[in-house]
């Protein structure tokens, strides 16, 4: 079941100002994907990106998230890997928002995984066959990052605070 | 198919925006904002905004109601019917923000007496795109001009009162200038 903006991803207790990334890391004549930021919750932390598609037909309901992320990965139309410092691979985000009209044609993903976030760079690998999307790679350093982590604080300062 | 069913041609679920204020424009890759904070809380709920992301036409915002009280999710999850089917007013989240030029827009806007067209075309709109659960991505059209934008929340039934927030538009105008115009 594809979640939307739900499960995991929001249920983090400590709350921090995401990092603005805003990255192009590849565009064609037909699609793009553009790393928006990085997000902190108590367990995970989270890069989204924006998937963004230019005609219509190129998605059809939840089709392009059904044929981009669910095949086996042999057969994915599209690659997305997320590389960290410490050799950990993301290998697919999950998608984080739903395709609908007023949203544009595009969908929201979020690559997560556990912290500490490894000093280094971290590696964005991305490219979409039919989209003619040329492989490209985008590198983000991650001090400032590991800096916005430790600046988190609680969610529910509250005693009695909803429990999650 | 049955003559008795509407004979409808088939369009892709997602489709071309037309006018701004119908929603996030399809060419721009959009730019996330360091906006993130909560906008009220009691000890049912807590009401945050987060995901503000800029476009050169306007922003959309996410509002999420976090509870563990099933009341309160169901009534989060209804959202506006609970107010105007049935006659619980208490009952109903309602959000709105107002721009540095005094104009506000609500979530309770659409219920409201019928927008002339004009006013459709030349905005301000405050769009619901979607929810799921108490989560609601909103759409609004056009960017504000430089100032304060105020956030503001009530939702008795959860011991929610009237709340605000300011939030500086120059941390959404700055961010759109980073929005990349794809085609």
């Amino acid at each position: 079941m594809i979640r939307v903006r739900g499960g995991e991803l929001i249920r983090g207790q400590e709350l921090a100002p995401p990092v603005a990334l805003n990255r192009l890391v590849a565009a064609g004549e037909r699609a793009a994907i553009f790393v928006l930021g990085a997000h902190f919750f108590t367990r995970q932390v989270a890069i989204s990106a924006a998937v963004c598609w230019r005609d219509e037909d190129m998605a059809r309901g939840s089709g392009l998230l059904k044929s981009a992320f669910l095949p086996p990965k042999t057969d994915r139309p599209i690659r997305l890997e997320l590389k960290l410092p410490d050799a950990r691979v993301i290998e697919m985000p999950d998608p984080i928002s739903e395709f609908r009209p007023g949203h544009g044609l595009r969908v929201h993903v979020a690559w997560s995984f556990e912290p500490p976030i490894p000093s280094g760079t971290l590696r964005i690998e991305c490219e979409w066959r039919d989209a003619r999307l040329q492989p490209a790679v985008l590198e983000i350093d991650g001090d400032p990052l590991i800096a916005a982590m430790s600046v988190a604080r609680p969610a529910w300062p509250a005693a009695g605070a909803p429990d999650q | 198919m049955s003559e008795r069913w509407p004979q409808v041609q088939p369009r892709p679920f997602g489709t071309r925006q037309t006018e701004p204020w119908q929603g996030v424009p399809d060419n721009e890759t959009g730019a996330l904002t360091t906006v993130d904070f909560i906008l009220a809380g009691s000890e049912r709920v807590t009401v945050r905004v987060c995901e503000v992301i800029a476009f050169s036409t306007g922003f959309s915002f996410e509002c999420i109601c976090q509870t563990d009280d099933r009341a309160l999710d169901h009534m989060a999850l209804v959202r506006n019917r609970e107010y105007f089917e049935g006659r619980r007013p208490d009952r109903t989240f309602r959000i709105g923000l107002q721009l540095p030029n005094g104009i506000r827009m609500t979530s309770l806007d659409g219920h409201a007496s019928p927008l002339p067209q004009e006013s459709l075309a030349s905005g301000p709109r405050m769009k619901w795109i979607w929810s799921s659960g108490g989560h609601y991505l909103w759409w609004v059209y056009p960017l504000p001009a430089p100032g304060l934008v105020t956030f503001a929340c009530e939702w008795p039934a959860a011991d929610i009162p009237f709340s605000t927030a300011e939030v500086e538009s120059a941390a959404i105008i700055e961010a759109a200038r980073e929005s990349v115009r794809l085609w």
